[in-house]
């Protein structure tokens, strides 16, 4: 023996085990509200659509996928509008980006115009929709009290990805310049009346901390399919595939696609009766900027501990304040982890488990990100 | 289809962090001196140990390899320190019913800051966490007998130190 063998020797606390499991099985299933995200995730899946992503074709199809694809671009930008009806493994009332292999299949419409003002709207059957009305973008949820709205144009970094998409010339020569690069597989085949081409990239993101792996398709390692029509060149059908394992799952489909259809748009253009809440302002709140992810987190559920929601509201802004009031004040916090990022999420998650009022344990990781103008910190997903 | 795979995996985990979590807990705790960074470190390497393994039956020797993702979790979060934590502020900290376990890790950090890092890191392992030669050269992918030299110096070093009380200790 000798004074450097512990005579005490430290038990782990219960809430270690527990920690754990929850966050493991919280990773798939957690729900994330995104909003902010939503609106380029939205973009993606629309560049997606209505551009076939082009990406990263390999070089032995490279020849012939380039000419379709280019010829089917300008097929669509040419077209006075565009409707597409597709089916995704997600769920209504998620962010667009949002896929889970576990869900059922939603539909989900899109429509667009190539001509000024250039509208679109994208909309989850009884649940998120996006709306572009040629000034605004509004999102919101099937039964919410309370939308979002985004202002001008160049407001905020996320409308360079809206300027992507109305401009359809700048996006065709940005996906066209893609095509040179190395970094996937793509085969290519061809019968009497369709050509089809595959596609299959890698997860983009970090995934050092795999939260998000497998949580939108850019997240995802994928196999993406695109169908033409021989005669005439137009894009037919579309699907989406993201590998779990070793095993490709479907997680989108198209239905139908129609070109130069007779359109309703001041049904299109409709917005529902409630309140508007402009997306990227959030209010100064000199407490939650200038300060970490994980103090951030904790002020904020130390704050919601002592019932003190008017110090840290500016945190809640994409939410219902009675809601999160009535749900999370006099909450008693048992764990705060450490931040971690993952994926393509601008912001960090922070891992806790509290107790609500209702004496319910929670654990999550909550989705923190502060770049918006002010720079404060502010709870978009995992609550 | 997905969720059977994956409860089992948990499940499994489950096992491992009955087995390990007390050891691992007490190994991160004497190199931190802190229950909430122990805690995490060790939280974050099962979590770790799950996300890099697709079928957890498949590690070798899973008590090395926590281990080896805690030891450099530990140094990692000693580096970040801008200055080495007081025993009093180590104790404001945490309450009452800590303070034996925080001022043994101190009164122990005390004897072993006389030494290298790489001969405390051995006698760490091996007086402190109950290691053997052969279990710290797999934790360090050092050879043992490489472990045994570090070791035997350290100890012949720490003999000459008055703040080392041995009774006796085995090789």
């Amino acid at each position: 023996m000798n004074n450097l063998s512990p005579k005490n020797k430290p038990v782990a606390p219960k809430s270690l085990k527990v920690n754990v499991i929850n966050q493991l099985k919280h990773e798939k299933r957690m729900k994330r509200i995104f909003l902010l995200k939503s609106f380029s995730a939205a973009a993606a899946v629309i560049i997606v659509i209505t551009v076939l992503a082009p990406f990263l074709i390999s070089s032995n199809a490279k020849a012939n996928s380039k000419e379709y694809i280019s010829t089917a671009i300008e097929k669509i930008i040419h077209s006075n509008n565009l409707s597409i009806t597709f089916m995704v493994r997600t769920e209504a009332n998620e962010n667009f980006s949002y896929i889970n292999p576990q869900n059922e299949f939603i539909s989900t419409t899109f429509l667009r115009s190539f001509e000024a003002p250039f509208l679109w709207r994208i909309e989850k059957q009884n649940g998120r929709t996006a709306l572009f009305n040629g000034e605004k973008i509004y999102i919101w949820n099937n039964g919410s009290n309370v939308g979002y709205i985004n202002g001008k144009e160049g407001e905020s970094g996320i409308l360079e990805d809206y300027y992507t998409l109305l401009e359809p010339q700048n996006l065709l020569q940005r996906e066209l310049a893609a095509l040179s690069s190395k970094n996937a597989k793509a085969s290519y085949e061809s019968n009497d009346s369709i050509i089809t081409l595959t596609i299959s990239t890698k997860a983009q993101g970090t995934f050092e901390n795999s939260y998000l792996l497998n949580s939108s398709i850019a997240e995802s390692d994928s196999k993406r399919t695109y169908i033409f029509d021989k005669a005439n060149k137009f894009l037919i059908a579309f699907s989406i595939d993201i590998k779990i394992k070793d095993n490709y799952v479907t997680i989108v489909k198209s239905e139908e696609i129609k070109y130069n259809q007779q359109l309703d748009w001041s049904k299109l253009n409709s917005i529902p009766n409630i309140e508007w809440k402009r997306i990227n302002q959030i209010n100064e709140n000199v407490s939650l900027k200038n300060i970490s992810a994980d103090q951030a987190a904790k002020f904020i559920l130390s704050s919601l501990e002592r019932s003190d929601f008017n110090s840290i509201s500016e945190a809640f802004t994409y939410y219902d304040a009675k809601f999160i009031k009535d749900t999370y004040c006099g909450l008693k916090i048992i764990s705060i982890g450490k931040s971690f990022k993952s994926g393509l999420y601008p912001g960090e998650f922070v891992p806790c488990t509290v107790v609500l009022k209702n004496g319910k344990r929670a654990s999550t990781n909550i989705a923190l990100r502060n770049d918006n103008h002010n720079k404060v910190w502010c709870i978009d997903g995992g609550i | 289809m997905f969720n059977i795979g994956r409860n089992k995996k948990i499940e499994e985990l489950e096992k491992i962090i009955d087995e390990y979590q007390d050891q691992l807990y007490s190994f991160a705790f004497y190199r931190v001196g802190s229950f909430d960074v122990a805690q995490d470190i060790v939280q974050d390497a099962f979590i770790k140990l799950y996300h890099n393994y697709p079928k957890l039956s498949e590690v070798r020797n899973i008590k090395s390899y926590l281990m080896k993702i805690i030891s450099n979790k530990c140094i990692d979060y000693k580096r970040q320190l801008k200055h080495p934590l007081s025993l009093e502020a180590a104790l404001l900290k945490e309450d009452e019913s800590a303070r034996p376990f925080i001022e043994e890790f101190f009164s122990i950090n005390d004897v072993l800051k006389e030494l290298p890092d790489e001969q405390s890191e051995v006698v760490t392992m091996h007086l402190v966490d109950d290691l053997s030669f052969v279990e710290i050269s797999s934790i360090l992918e050092i050879s043992v007998n490489t472990i045994k030299s570090r070791y035997k110096y350290a100890i012949e070093k720490l003999k000459k130190s008055s703040k080392f009380k041995e009774y006796e200790y085995d090789e």
